[in-house]
Formats: C-alpha cells, structure tokens, sequence
C-alpha cells in the first residue's frame, strides 16, 4: 500500500508555534537587532561541544532565536514529510528547541539531518519513516561544529570535513539508535543519546588517532535566573491552560492523568496518542517541577538548564509523569552530595534533570529502584562524557543507557526468583 | 515474527496454556491469526486491547522502536504492535481471544 502524504498544520505544532512567537518578545525586548545578528554568528561559529551555553557565547536575545530557527525548521520538516504529531514527534520538537540552546544550530545540524535523508533514499523508503531520527540525530551536532572550527585544519577544509563527517554520521544514526535500543530495552527514554554517545566515542576515538585534539567546553550562564524563572513558568500555565483549553471532554482530565501517573513510561509509551490534549497538564506541571527544583536547590537557569527543563517537559507527552520521576531526582540530588563537585555545578545540575530519563525503571519497578537509577545516573553522567569529549549532545542518554543496561537485568533476576516465568 | 511473538506473549499473560497460530503472506499484505482460551482476560481488557492494535500505523515510531517488539517480558501491553498493524480485530467470546491483525508493506 503506497502510503499518501498529508501536510497539516496539526495543533501541537501551533501550540510551539506561540512559544516561539513569545521567545522572539523576549528577545527583541532584551537585545537589538544587531546584538542578536552578532550574537547567532558567534553561535553558528561556535565549537558547540558539550557544555556550550548559547546564552553565555551569542547573547539571550540571540540564544532565544536560535532556539525558534531550529524549533521551526523541525516544525517545517516535519510538516513537510506530512508527519501528522504523536507523543514521540512532540517529544523531539521540544528537544530540538531545548538543546538550541546549548549545541544545536541550523549550521550543524543540516549535514546530519541530510544524512539521514540519503539512508531513507538509500532503503527506498519515504524520508517520513526517518523523522523522528532525523530530529533526534542532532544529538551529534558538535561533530560538524568542532571540526569545522577547529583551528588545527583551517576554516574551509574545516567545513568540509565537518560537513562529509556530518552527513556520514547521520547516515548510520538510524541503525544504530534502533539497533541501541535493545541494549536497555526501552527502559532508557533517551535512546538516541545512548546512540549518539556510541557513535561520539569511536568518532573520537579516530579524531584522536589522527592528532585532532577536541577538549571539552564549560560555558555557562549564570545571567539570567529571574528572566528564564519567568518565562518557564509563564511556558507552564500556559500548558495547563492549553491542556484544559483543547481537552474535548473536559470531565475526562482527572481520569487521564490518574491513568498516566499509573503508566511505567517504559518505550514506547505515546502519551499524547492514549491521553490527547490532557498531556499538556502533565508537561506544564513536569515543566513546575523541573523549574521549581532547580531554583529550589540553587541552581543556575542557565541555556544547557533550559535545555533539561524542555526535554523533561517534551517527555511529558512519551513516557515521564511527576510519579515517576520523581525518584529519580531524589536520587540523582542525593548523589551530588556524595560526588566531588558542588552539589549544583553544572555537570550535576544537568545529571539532576536528565536523569529522568530513566523514568521507566521508576514506573515499572517502584521509587525504591527509581532512586537508585538515579543515584548511580549521576556518577555515570558526570564522567561517560569524556570517552568524548562532549561530542555527543545527550550525554545523560548516553550514561542513561548504560545505567539502565545494568540495572534492569538484576531487578529482573530478583524479580523472576519470586515469578516462575516460562 | 515480532509481532507474532508479542501477541502470543500477550496471550499468556493473559493465561492461555494452548494457542493457535496462523500467518499468511500475500501481495505485500501479512495477516495474523491468533485464537486461545484466555481465563484471564476480561472484557474491558478486550476493548482496551482492540483500541491498543487499532493504534494508526506510526512508521516513525516504528522505524525506531522495533527492536523492542518481541521482547515483552515485564509489559503485556502491546502498544509498538499497535503501531506496527494497520487493522485490527478483536473479539472475546466465552473467554476466547480471536486476533486478526494486518500489516501492510511500504
């Protein structure tokens, strides 16, 4: 059956579309023009490894715009391949945008999504099947940047190389993240990461062995608390809002979130398909919650905390609720008081916020196991990252999986000396 | 052969002991026929289970995913075979589950 290609303009994808519109407010109102022109350059020719905060390297105004660049030419493509919006779309769009704020741009993101776009070409097979890969596969972005930009090639074989080593990358991305994903079978929400981290580490390790030296960054902001606190929260009402607004049958709210804070979230849990306009309560009030913690422990709202905060948030719709993270970040925080770096250093508070995704251990196996997941997410997270070098964007995928891998097969063994399985 | 797999497993959590399996491929269409005495199963699960297989085919998703289908040892339910089928019949009579799924090629 040859499959016909609808393009809508379907309601989350106008939900973004008035985020985005209210991200550009913000902007134009905290920087001029020239500063946010200025401020996109220096992002695009940033080296974008992990920790790049585009709000510390361009400016909030041009770090704002950046993330609305991305975000709508994800909204475009989408539309484009005719891809009508389910839990895991919305999931990846919210990404997108949250991680333009720390190492995504329309400059590296492009060759990997064209790689992509040649496999899909490569298996005769419409580039829709490849659209959620294709967002998520910017999780390799740095690769393209750091090349590009790396002063020991030269600007133009820079780019060149930066672009072919892209496109390749982006070529073997949907193998090997479906392939990935039997690793910790579904108990790990950020497969891709766990990919990418896969991927990042054997193209470093060949950087390395041809004398390509790529370090590490540790840009932060630390600017902008009270205007980012603002603008998430007034991002979370507006989710409430929206949910209630949209729900058909508002009667059914209750009943849907209770029915969701009983799921595992274990992959693939499409929250959006099973509990509609209601998952956008469950995204405002993780988007409370994220927020909340991260001031509450004194944390920085820094762009690569943003970043956290929207893939929580995005997950609300494909498998996080607040039962079954929760344990996780009760784990995670009291791992950074065991660890050597201050309890809300950068590299603990994004371990903090992305050990969610390992939700599903928490959901299935109860908040015991949950806080364990994330005790151990946290030692994982802050060192998985130099195997390389900060190459891979979703690092916390990354040390997630490798966590869930571990973890999952003794919580079964204990399970199955009380279960007799066949 | 994964959905196969996941639909038997289904089966059983539900507790069938005897199961009857039939699958046939013609013109880029694979039809699955499944029938087994469920003494677990209730209605409610039935409807829900119809709603889950009736899920519209998500090609993305499933391009990703599938790797996970087959291996359902902790979740009877069946939501990535949901997406993996086009069309879906189910029905329980007398606590016998009757599958027929569909699945349609590119």
């Amino acid at each position: 059956m040859k499959t016909e290609i609808k393009r809508h303009f379907y309601m989350p994808y106008l939900v973004m579309m008035v985020i985005y519109a209210v991200f550009l407010v913000v902007a134009f109102a905290l920087d001029s023009p020239r500063e946010i022109l200025e401020g996109l350059s220096r992002i695009i020719r940033s080296r974008s490894v992990l920790v790049t905060d585009y709000i510390e390297v361009g400016g909030i105004g041009a770090a704002l715009v950046n993330s609305v660049m991305v975000g709508c030419s994800s909204i475009f493509l989408m539309v484009r391949s005719g891809i009508k919006p389910n839990g895991a779309i919305m999931m990846a769009v919210w990404l997108s945008t949250g991680f333009a704020f720390f190492g995504k741009n329309i400059f590296n993101m492009l060759p990997i999504t064209f790689g992509v776009w040649l496999f899909s070409k490569y298996h005769k097979e419409p580039f829709m099947n490849y659209a959620l890969a294709s967002l998520l596969s910017a999780t390799l972005s740095p690769v393209v940047s750091e090349l590009a930009f790396n002063k020991s090639i030269g600007l133009t074989l820079g780019v060149l190389w930066g672009f072919l080593l892209g496109v390749f990358v982006g070529f073997i991305f949907p193998t090997i993240s479906s392939s990935a994903v039997k690793a910790h079978s579904g108990y790990c929400l950020y497969n891709m990461g766990f990919a990418g981290g896969l991927i990042a580490t054997v193209v470093m390790s060949v950087m390395k062995s041809v004398g390509i030296e790529v370090e590490s960054e540790s840009i932060w902001c630390q600017s902008y608390n009270f205007e980012m606190a603002v603008m998430l929260y007034a991002i979370s009402i507006f989710l409430i809002i929206t949910g209630v607004v949209l729900s058909e049958d508002r009667r059914s709210i209750p009943k849907n979130l209770r029915r969701m804070l009983g799921q595992s979230g274990r992959l693939v849990t499409d929250f959006y398909f099973i509990y509609k306009e209601s998952v956008y309560i469950n995204m405002g009030v993780l988007c409370i919650l994220s927020t909340t913690a991260i001031l509450v422990l004194g944390g920085d709202l820094s762009g690569a905390t943003i970043g956290g905060i929207f893939t929580v948030v995005g997950f609300g719709s494909f498998g996080k609720h607040v039962r079954n993270v929760l344990p996780l970040m009760v784990g995670a925080v009291a791992s950074t008081y065991f660890n050597r770096w201050d309890p809300v250093s950068p590299a603990n508070t994004l371990a903090i916020l992305f050990s969610t995704g390992l939700a599903p251990i928490a959901g299935e196996f109860g908040w015991i196991w949950g806080i364990v997941a994330g005790f151990v997410h946290v030692n994982l997270a802050t060192h998985v990252g130099s195997f390389n070098s900060g190459m891979n964007l979703y690092n916390n995928g990354f040390a997630g999986g490798l966590v869930a891998m571990m973890l999952v097969p003794l919580i079964l063994t204990f399970r199955r000396e009380k279960d007799s399985e066949i | 052969m994964r959905i196969v797999s996941d639909l038997i497993s289904y089966c059983y959590h539900m507790g069938a002991m005897d199961c009857h399996l039939d699958m046939r491929i013609r013109n880029d269409v694979a039809v699955y026929f499944i029938n087994a005495p469920v003494p677990k199963m209730t209605q409610e699960d039935a409807d829900k289970l119809r709603e889950t297989l009736n899920t519209p085919r998500q090609r993305e998703v499933e391009q990703n995913y599938w790797e996970l289908s087959g291996e359902s040892e902790t979740d009877p339910e069946l939501a990535l075979v949901g997406m993996m089928v086009d069309e879906a019949m189910v029905d329980l009579t007398e606590g016998i589950l009757t599958i027929v799924a569909k699945r349609y090629g590119k």
